[in-house]
């Protein structure tokens, strides 16, 4: 099984170097549209002239575990949101549930502001760590949305089935709002309480879409052209297994 | 200088990721070592990172109540939960139980938080209701499919031979359509995390610098 890794791992690795380079050279059309995040800058700028915060979760899970992956998916549309929010001056509240997370978030937020010439504006205590506990978190996270006067809620991470606190708040007290989980188990939740929804794989497309630099498209496409030899594989074992 | 922070960190997440990708593939001991002893290292640094989370806590909360508002009772509640706690499993007394371990602490977990999170699950079946609820109201193709598909595999479920294609039409429908389309979400969602991986594995993207 080892193996199999390995060999996939090789395999990928000259498929992202060959499309990066072709992003590089321009030779890739348009990214197909996903209204979840090409709607996040007008949230940004709603933000701005209302003066109403954003709220931004990034899941339930840490860096560090199996669902790294789900994490560092919220956190790259962080730093994208984060950016934007800086550059307007748009305050943005932060929750993360793991304590791993808390200074990459906060790093993450902070180097936002520096970047746009605004260090002033940076305020640690807007990226909360709530608690550990996912259901705790969710409390937590509901009673923000419920108390807060917000213009969006956009939560991009692992969720289980104590999203439905959330996003159900969220519902009920009328805020727009952006969810995407990898979970399949969570996602009709997501899907009857959230305006948008990011479903599986698209949440790690966050960055190709927002930053669009070449490593992410290539990688963009590079998943595109695995998914089809994956396809094509499991087309030729089945006919095999019916012709044999 | 300024590149040397740039470089520095890219480079030793590299080189730990890689060590701890070939301790995975090999079964070279030295390699399964060193592996091993970042991961032990990363448990480690989240230990610590732990303790930032209850400044965060403590900052958050203490300002909350400094500057007043309808908040500020529930996180006076929370601060002083929190140190009670705290104080509660402090090592008191030589060969006594403390920490998780200490009868006090073990009461407030299982009188107070327990049955407050088992309240919290109990009331996600009405979360669960409502958002039925907003689904029929949505009043799209994709919303009547969905609660269509639900009423049968409901029925299916609670019907005891009144009515038999029911049953089989539920297993169906998991079995076939359902599992095809978890099925799909979870190998996207396998290539997705796969790639995000090697792209930190190979520093175009670095969470830890700009």
């Amino acid at each position: 099984m080892e193996l199999v890794g390995l060999v996939l791992l090789l395999l990928i690795l000259p498929i992202l170097v060959y499309l990066t380079s072709r992003v590089r050279a321009g030779k890739v059309g348009e990214l197909r549209s996903i209204p979840g995040i090409e709607g996040l800058p007008e949230l940004v700028g709603r933000s701005a002239e209302t003066g109403q915060p954003l709220h931004v979760s990034v899941g339930v899970a840490g860096i560090g575990g199996s669902l790294t992956a789900d994490t560092w998916a919220g956190l790259t549309l962080l730093s994208q949101l984060a950016d934007e929010a800086a550059a307007c001056n748009t305050p943005l509240i932060v929750t993360v549930a793991d304590a791993t997370v808390l200074p990459i978030a906060q790093d993450i937020v902070r180097r936002a502001f520096v970047r746009n010439g605004n260090p002033e504006g940076y305020d640690p205590t807007r990226v909360q760590f709530i608690a550990p506990n996912a259901m705790a978190y969710a409390s937590g996270v509901a009673g923000i949305l419920q108390r807060e006067p917000l213009t969006a809620n956009v939560m991009v991470g692992q969720f289980g089935e104590e999203y439905l606190l959330m996003g159900e708040t969220g519902a009920r007290v009328g805020v727009r709002q952006i969810v995407g989980t990898a979970d399949p188990i969570t996602l009709p939740f997501v899907y009857a309480s959230a305006n948008e929804t990011l479903t599986g794989e698209e949440i790690y497309a966050g960055g190709a879409y927002t930053a669009r630099r070449p490593v992410q498209v290539g990688s963009l496409l590079a998943e595109d052209w695995l998914r089809w030899l994956v396809v094509a594989a499991i087309l030729v074992v089945t006919a095999l297994k019916v012709l044999l | 200088m300024a590149a040397l922070r740039r470089i520095l960190p890219t480079a030793v997440a590299i080189v730990a990721g890689i060590f701890v990708l070939l301790s995975v593939f090999t079964s070279s001991f030295s390699f399964a070592a060193i592996g091993t002893y970042f991961i032990d290292t990363a448990v480690v640094i989240a230990a610590f990172a732990l303790i930032l989370g209850v400044i965060n806590v403590l900052r958050v909360h203490g300002r909350r109540i400094h500057e007043g508002g309808s908040g500020r009772f529930y996180s006076f509640v929370l601060i002083a939960a929190m140190f009670v706690v705290l104080a509660l499993g402090m090592p008191a007394l030589p060969d006594r139980p403390y920490g998780p371990s200490q009868p006090a602490v073990q009461w407030i977990f299982e009188n107070i938080q327990a049955p407050i999170q088992a309240s919290l699950s109990g009331l996600l079946v009405f979360f669960v209701i409502t958002a039925a609820y907003r689904l029929l109201r949505a009043r799209n193709l994709e919303s009547a499919v969905m609660l269509i598909v639900t009423i049968i595999v409901l029925l299916g479920q609670v019907t005891v031979g009144l009515v038999p294609i029911l049953p089989k039409l539920k297993d169906w429908i998991l079995d076939v359509p359902a599992m095809a389309g978890v099925r799909g979400i979870l190998l996207g969602v396998a290539l997705g995390a796969l790639l995000t991986g090697i792209r930190l594995l190979v520093g175009a993207e670095r969470p830890y610098g700009d």
